[in-house]
């Protein structure tokens, strides 16, 4: 034991041996390639853009082992160098090689130094190696209930290979996200998440916790990545984690953000542009979309995407065993969840029959107090629980889950990308043509190539015409959204409101060119799916509005159709009823898009308010 | 063949039921010092509030490959963990038979494959039991969490 140890240490101590070079000469080449200014350093040191001329963009000064090596690439790289060869640690773990092994690994590498192989207890613990299987990106979808949530989420997971069926509860998340004080405001949260107010930094844990959260809680669908990354790459990325986690970023809900962190390591490792030409805000199906250009540039079968698997919330899960019983079975689910957990309707049931009941009632219950502690649960509620539990005990164990089959969702980044630039004509029956161009940072309509199944969220859309009398407002939605609640499995207790919300300014009607108001409406209803995948709704709202009419209260009814993927129509009535008015309206609206392509759109929007107009237009997706 | 199945078996649940009382660490103790029951709000509000942002940074978390070499990485520390943060999805699985929560909480305290089924039988039976006592719907999540880990640990509660 004390001569491993001995040649451990001498192994460490050994940053002059012969096996390695000597520094000067490396420092030498170290200026003549600039290796300063190159873009895998620079990255590993989070300069922000990847430019030696900024500044890194890591909070802590222990990251750094230069005193300016927060501003100086090329004086942390001198540092990095010299603790690499010079270095004597007793303690392997506390070494530089061992804080910063993808520094050590990207430089070994890059400069061909023949640094001899470490042992770091503490890294090798964490890696695994002998169980790591792969590593994938997953795309969490957007969760109506928490604003930084809306737009979905990412999370980087470290695969591993030594569980049966490869299944994930046991692999390692990695989430990158904001430190926020507990209970803090809603209001406060969004200004100082939106201007920068926290920090954020990567953090580990089992996934199991993602899980819980993400899909047996907030009941959101996930989206598995599984990447192609070479030996090197996932040892670089692993390593980097290691060196990075628990550092502190500054953290901004647009721009350095989940996605672009993570697109950040993702450019890190593969050297592609996941984080080149960003615009001011960097949703987390960016990184997919992203993600799915690299992968088809490189070519068939030389992709970065190994395998996309769909995961399902908890809920669609439970929905799929509900449909998949028998009339009689779901007859009986339906009563003995009626009955607040009286067992009584099983008394002379076959045993068979029983434990799918009381499978699926299981589920009932645990899908109804998700999140909660127990004791924090209705005590009903649960007691009706443990009483299926110890009536479930007391039948044989299913050997393996009966596979039901969840009906498939494409992948994200098979829909439209989020940003829409418009181009077109149109023609007005009180003002005649004029020229059209609308502009969204980011929108998902409910005709839109999107997975929001007929529901909407739209950020900043506005649109402009333009005649011979000049240019005119046509609307600006700050903020559009509409979830549209197709619940089509009536288990008891179930939300089915369907809601929808809007505010910004528009045109009062058709028949008025200056007539701007501001406005923000409510409304909520019910929504039902037909045959063939339409949807109808019908919602009761206020319209609160500035112009000359005033303020409204409307009943709305919709029709929706399409297939999502190729085209999408939807057809508005509005009845609108105006207290200061003696006049009631009526409004008509017809919107339908068709996908020329991936990032192609055409697009028709009739409406008739007062007078009838029409815009045909060409989209632009990115 | 079934001799050696046995054995594996046999010594599984020994190694799963005695050696754990040598040097097991008490589910309180896990409980207090690994800060478990971080994660679970209070409420659902605080949950959705907080679910894009993360506790901490790393310095607390109990991933499977903490970088932590003791008290709360590995083993019984994940065990009490996942018991905790996952109870009514093991409950569930348990009551079923089968499940993702159930395998992964058999991998957790390293029963291996041979033995999954025997242990898995045994587990529910005992868990019957727990579940049986007429004041287990009064329990808290820690209680519960406690019972089932001494359960697989082979301590008596």
């Amino acid at each position: 034991m004390r001569t491993i140890i001995f040649c451990l240490i001498a192994v460490l101590a050994s940053g002059d041996a012969s096996a390695a070079e000597p520094l000067e000469p490396v420092m030498q080449r170290v200026r003549d390639s600039r290796l300063a200014e190159d873009p895998t350093w620079l990255r590993l040191l989070h300069f922000e853009n990847g430019e030696a001329s900024e500044r890194s963009e890591v909070l802590d000064d222990d990251f750094f082992l230069a005193e300016n090596g927060r501003d100086s690439s090329y004086d942390e790289l001198v540092a990095t160098l010299t603790a690499l060869f010079e270095e004597q640690s007793s303690d392997p773990d506390q070494s530089v090689a061992c804080r910063f092994p993808a520094r050590r690994l990207f430089l070994n590498t890059r400069l061909e130094l023949g640094l001899p192989e470490i042992e770091c207890p503490r890294l090798a613990n964490w890696i695994k190696a002998d169980q790591l299987d792969s590593v994938s990106l997953m795309m969490i979808s957007g969760y109506f209930g928490n604003p930084a949530s809306t737009f979905g989420h990412v999370l980087l997971k470290i695969n591993n290979g030594s569980v049966p069926d490869g299944y994930t509860l046991l692999d390692l998340g990695i989430n990158f996200g904001a430190v926020v004080p507990e209970n803090e405001n809603t209001l406060v949260y969004v200004v100082r998440g939106l201007l920068g107010g926290y920090q954020a930094g990567f953090s580990d844990q089992d996934y199991y916790r993602a899980d819980l959260t993400y899909t047996r809680t907030e009941f959101r669908d996930m989206w598995e990545y599984k990447l192609n990354l070479s030996d090197y790459q996932t040892k670089l990325l692993l390593n980097h984690l290691w060196e990075i986690t628990g550092r502190r970023f500054r953290y901004f809900f647009l721009s350095t953000n989940c996605a672009f962190r993570i697109a950040e390591l993702m450019q890190l490792v593969t050297e592609r542009p996941f984080v080149e030409d960003v615009d001011v805000w960097y949703s987390p199906i960016s990184v997919f979309h992203r993600l799915d250009q690299v992968d088809s540039s490189m070519g068939e079968g030389n992709g970065l995407i190994s395998s996309i698997r769909y995961r399902p919330s908890a809920q669609r899960i439970f929905l799929a065993h509900v449909e998949a019983l028998d009339a009689d079975e779901r007859s009986l689910l339906d009563a003995l969840i009626e009955a607040d957990g009286n067992l009584d309707l099983l008394i002379g049931v076959d045993a068979r029959r029983r434990t799918r009941v009381l499978n699926v009632l299981l589920e009932y219950y645990q899908y109804r107090m998700a999140g909660n502690l127990d004791e924090d649960t209705d005590a009903s509620l649960r007691e009706a629980k443990d009483d299926a539990v110890r009536a479930r005990l007391a039948l044989p164990a299913v050997a393996a889950a009966p596979q039901v089959p969840i009906p498939a969702r494409r992948a994200p980044s098979s829909a439209a990308p989020p940003s829409r630039l418009g181009i077109g004509i149109g023609h007005s029956e009180e003002f005649g043509s004029y020229s059209y161009a609308s502009f969204a940072p980011f929108s998902y309509e409910t005709t839109g190539n999107n997975l929001l199944d007929y529901s909407s969220l739209i950020v900043a859309d506005l649109s402009m015409a333009h005649d011979d009398d000049g240019l005119r407002l046509e609307a600006f939605d700050i903020v559009r959204a509409r979830k549209v609640n197709l619940n089509i499995t009536n288990i008891a207790g179930e939300s089915t409101s369907s809601w929808e919300v809007a505010f910004g300014a528009r045109r009062e009607n058709n028949a008025c060119r200056d007539c701007r108001e501001a406005f923000a409406e409510g409304a909520m209803g019910k929504s039902l799916r037909l045959r063939g995948g339409t949807a109808v709704s019908a919602l009761f709202g206020i319209d609160l509005a500035t112009g000359a009419d005033g303020s409204s209260a409307f009943s709305r009814l919709l029709l929706n159709l399409g297939s999502a993927e190729r085209w999408g129509s939807e057809f508005g009535a509005t009845y609108r009823y105006y207290p200061r008015e003696s006049e009631d309206r009526f409004v008509l609206r017809w919107s339908s898009r068709v996908s020329l392509a991936h990032r192609h759109e055409l697009n028709l929007d009739v409406s008739s308010d007062d007078t009838v107009q029409g815009s045909l237009y060409y989209a632009y997706r990115w | 063949m079934t001799k050696v199945r046995n054995t594996a078996v046999l010594l599984s649940t020994a190694a799963l039921f005695f050696a754990g009382s040598a040097n097991a660490r008490e589910f309180a103790d896990i409980y207090t010092e690994c800060g478990l029951g971080a994660m679970i709000a209070p409420n659902n509000a605080a949950v959705a509030a907080v679910t894009n942002v993360t506790w901490d940074l790393g310095t607390t978390a109990i991933s499977s490959n903490a970088s932590s070499p003791d008290s709360c990485a590995g083993g019984q520390g994940n065990s009490a963990a996942f018991i905790f943060d996952a109870y009514p999805s093991i409950e569930k699985d348990l009551a079923v038979g089968s499940g993702e929560h159930l395998t992964a909480l058999l991998s957790i305290a390293g029963v291996t494959e041979p033995a999954r089924d025997d242990v898995t039988a045994q587990l529910r039976a005992d868990f019957a039991k727990l579940v049986a006592a007429e004041s287990y719907s009064e329990q808290t999540r820690f209680e519960k969490a406690e019972n089932l880990y001494n359960l697989l640990y082979g301590q008596v509660g």
